[in-house]
């Protein structure tokens, strides 16, 4: 359906997004995952024909959209990190207002707009103005917008930023629902990992502008199949442990977070001694060591040796 | 779809109190506030306030007249020449012309005191008279003996003027000079024995002429400052427009309708008509506020023509800066419009006080903004003078308005560049 060749985004000499290579078959969920700055938002403008390459294409249904962006446009709807709404206009005059730059009018759009409030649960909050809704509210008439037209291909770029579990839960489940029961082809970009290993079929990750990882879920947690995940729990941390622990060279990868270190070592290794040592050594008191199932945020760890949300 | 862009745009203006506030009731208080504490600076209420002349006449007109005539009767000329002549010297009583009819009935701001012979020292000392008028002993008989019978010399008005009383001196001698001009105009006719009808054309211009020596009528502080706030404010509504499409392209709504396959020039269409409409709605309000509290009124024809003028102007500024905050993708020149420039460009255009009166050059400089151009428009109107006579202002905003919507559609980023 649609597919990425090569493509580049150069600002003087920085690249947001280097020689990426991207398919999404009609149909499926695709995420695309990176901590903020991986060149998501970039590539999206790209493909979505918003900004064009510097280098590279982008072919729908195996046509180039770069001199004739009309056919893609006709059938995506964007739902953009931003809230691209009017906050002084009521939820149904937002709806009104693009509906009608998408050249719908009369009973046709009258009908859609009532569809649309009560696929994002907001029909009881029709008249009011966007300035007085919650963040979820705002995010899910945000949702709506892109939908009014009928998208054949949604693409969403970080639609669960800074609301609330209930509105994310909300949001979540309606994606899936659009997917499974109305076939829509969606390309889900985030940067949390449950979201992404929730909805997609198939995860790009991202970082630097580059792919760095490419595959079905499974595909990318294979990636971790020779190692460990170990997260370790202790009463009292010091830097003379984690020090210990990231100069210790069986150790690939070392991660803290809160009173939890996170780290990533080849099954080979018998862990638990090694750890235990090490503690004695520092003067840590242990309170769990617990092996783990790989999740993509770990992959994420091992790929580029930060956390997704750095 | 250009009309769903507006719309939008008056949705918000609505919703919006402060600015509301900003661009509505901000210019009518600020027109109330200036009108009184600046009136001073307003030409048409100095006048009121400092115009007052002395008339000094030595002889009786009346007198003079009956001695004229006398003399007619005991002419050799024909009957018919005594009796154009008797008429004509009945007809014009030249000094009371002056006084009654120029001076007294031509504008109630200047009030004219009579003053006898002996008093004239005493009012020359006073600063109370702008200007002394001395009218010499036997002026009228010896005018028309002059200018009918050919006879004698001219006799010339005295003016005395106060030397701090510049305003009030210039307008009164712009009086006086103008009627001496139609005193010469009869002296002509009489000496090309033209048909004693001429006399009665004389007249109507001396009538005609009476209101060009006033020129104009003078504009009030009320009227000025109306006029003043208004072409200033407007200008407000091209940032606001700007300052509002800028928004849109940060929130990504303008992606939006870019991505819905709408031409980025329907855009730009939208916001230009956005800022000359709500321009326009603007300026009528200000004067319809104005035409009901200070009762300011127009000839409506041409005042929609200018409205309409400087509405669109203020649409061309209104994609321009929309453009330029695109391709900058900063309001910064928004914001230096709305902090620094308007203001700015207020002070030129004469917004704050008549700048213009304080030179030929700072008035055409203030002429070349488009706020003083339009300025100049409705003072111009207001001072009853036809519009055509400052055409050239009119034009000028026709051609700066075309200037910024050919900077705006150059600026404006092509397709793939708004990131």
């Amino acid at each position: 359906m649609l597919e990425l060749m090569d493509l580049s985004k150069r600002y003087k000499q920085f690249y947001a997004v280097k020689n990426m290579n991207m398919y999404i078959e009609k149909g499926e969920i695709v995420g695309l995952l990176g901590p903020n700055g991986a060149g998501k938002s970039t590539a999206i403008s790209m493909l979505s024909s918003l900004i064009e390459p510097t280098e590279g294409d982008v072919l729908f249904h195996k046509k180039s959209i770069l001199k004739n962006p009309s056919p893609l446009r006709k059938v995506i709807g964007v739902v953009p990190q931003e809230i691209a709404l009017y906050e002084e206009l009521t939820a149904e005059e937002n709806l009104h207002f693009f509906g009608r730059i998408y050249r719908m009018s009369g009973k046709e759009l009258r009908q859609k707009i009532d569809d649309v409030l009560k696929l994002i649960g907001l029909v009881d909050r029709r008249k009011d103005v966007v300035k007085k809704f919650s963040g979820g509210m705002k995010r899910r008439l945000n949702i709506g917008v892109a939908l009014l037209h009928n998208p054949e291909f949604l693409i969403m770029d970080e639609p669960t930023v800074g609301i609330d579990p209930q509105s994310r839960s909300y949001i979540l489940e309606t994606v899936k629902r659009l997917n499974e029961e109305k076939g829509l082809t969606i390309l889900y970009t985030s940067h949390y990992m449950e979201e992404v290993e929730y909805l997609c079929d198939r995860i790009y990750i991202m970082d630097k502008g580059n792919l760095i990882a490419v595959g079905t879920k499974d595909d990318i947690k294979e990636i971790l199949s020779a190692e460990h995940t170990i997260h370790v729990e202790a009463e009292l941390l010091n830097n003379d442990f984690i020090e210990a622990l990231q100069e210790e060279p069986t150790i690939k990868e070392t991660f803290v977070k809160d009173e939890t270190i996170t780290i990533i070592v080849p099954k080979e290794i018998n862990v638990f001694q090694l750890i235990t040592r090490l503690a004695n050594e520092t003067k840590v008191e242990l309170k769990s060591v617990n092996v783990k199932t790989p999740t993509l945020e770990d992959v994420f760890l091992h790929l580029t040796g930060r956390a997704l949300r750095d | 779809m250009i009309w769903e862009i507006v719309k939008k745009q008056g949705l918000t203006f609505m919703r919006n109190p402060q600015q509301l506030f900003l661009l509505i009731a901000l210019p009518l208080i600020l027109i109330i506030i200036l009108s009184v504490s600046l009136s001073g600076f307003i030409s048409g209420n100095a006048i009121e306030i400092d115009t007052n002349v002395a008339f000094i006449e030595h002889s009786d007109e009346k007198m003079q007249i009956e001695k004229f005539i006398e003399e007619v009767e005991n002419s050799n000329i024909s009957e018919m020449e005594k009796a154009i002549y008797k008429e004509t010297a009945n007809q014009y009583q030249i000094v009371h012309l002056l006084n009654k009819e120029v001076l007294q009935n031509v504008d109630s701001a200047i009030t004219v005191e009579e003053i006898s012979p002996e008093n004239k020292e005493e009012a020359l000392k006073s600063d109370q008279y702008a200007i002394v008028i001395e009218i010499p002993a036997n002026f009228t008989y010896d005018t028309l003996r002059y200018i009918l019978l050919d006879e004698g010399e001219a006799e010339t008005i005295i003016l005395y003027e106060n030397e701090g009383a510049e305003m009030g001196v210039s307008a009164v001698k712009g009086m006086v000079h103008s009627f001496q001009e139609q005193l010469k105009l009869m002296d002509i006719a009489a000496k090309h024995q033209l048909d004693p009808t001429t006399f009665q054309i004389v007249k109507e211009q001396m009538i005609g002429e009476v209101t060009s020596i006033q020129q104009s009528e003078p504009i009030t502080s009320k009227e000025y400052y109306t006029i003043a706030m208004a072409v200033m404010n407007v200008l407000y509504i091209a940032t606001a427009i700007a300052s509002f499409s800028f928004l849109e392209k940060q929130s990504q709504v303008f992606n939006r309708v870019i991505l819905s396959d709408v031409s980025r020039w329907i855009y730009f269409i939208g916001v230009f008509l956005s800022g000359t409409i709500f321009a326009f709605i603007q300026l009528l309000i200000i004067f319809a506020f104005s035409w009901i509290i200070f009762g300011v009124t127009w000839p409506l024809g041409e005042f929609f023509v200018i409205t309409l003028t400087i509405a669109i102007a203020v649409g061309g500024l209104a994609v321009l800066l929309t453009a330029i905050s695109y391709r900058l993708n900063s309001e910064a020149v928004i914001n230096f419009f709305i902090t620094i420039f308007i203001a700015f460009l207020a002070l030129l255009g004469g917004s704050f006080f008549p700048i213009g009166d304080l030179s030929s050059t700072f008035q055409w400089i203030g002429d070349l903004t488009p706020n003083g151009a339009g300025m100049s428009l409705y003072l111009n109107l207001l001072r009853g003078n036809d519009l055509l006579e400052t055409i050239n202002h009119l034009f000028y905003l026709i051609i700066i308005t075309v200037a910024f919507i050919v900077i705006a559609v150059i600026s404006f980023p092509k397709r793939g560049q708004i990131s």
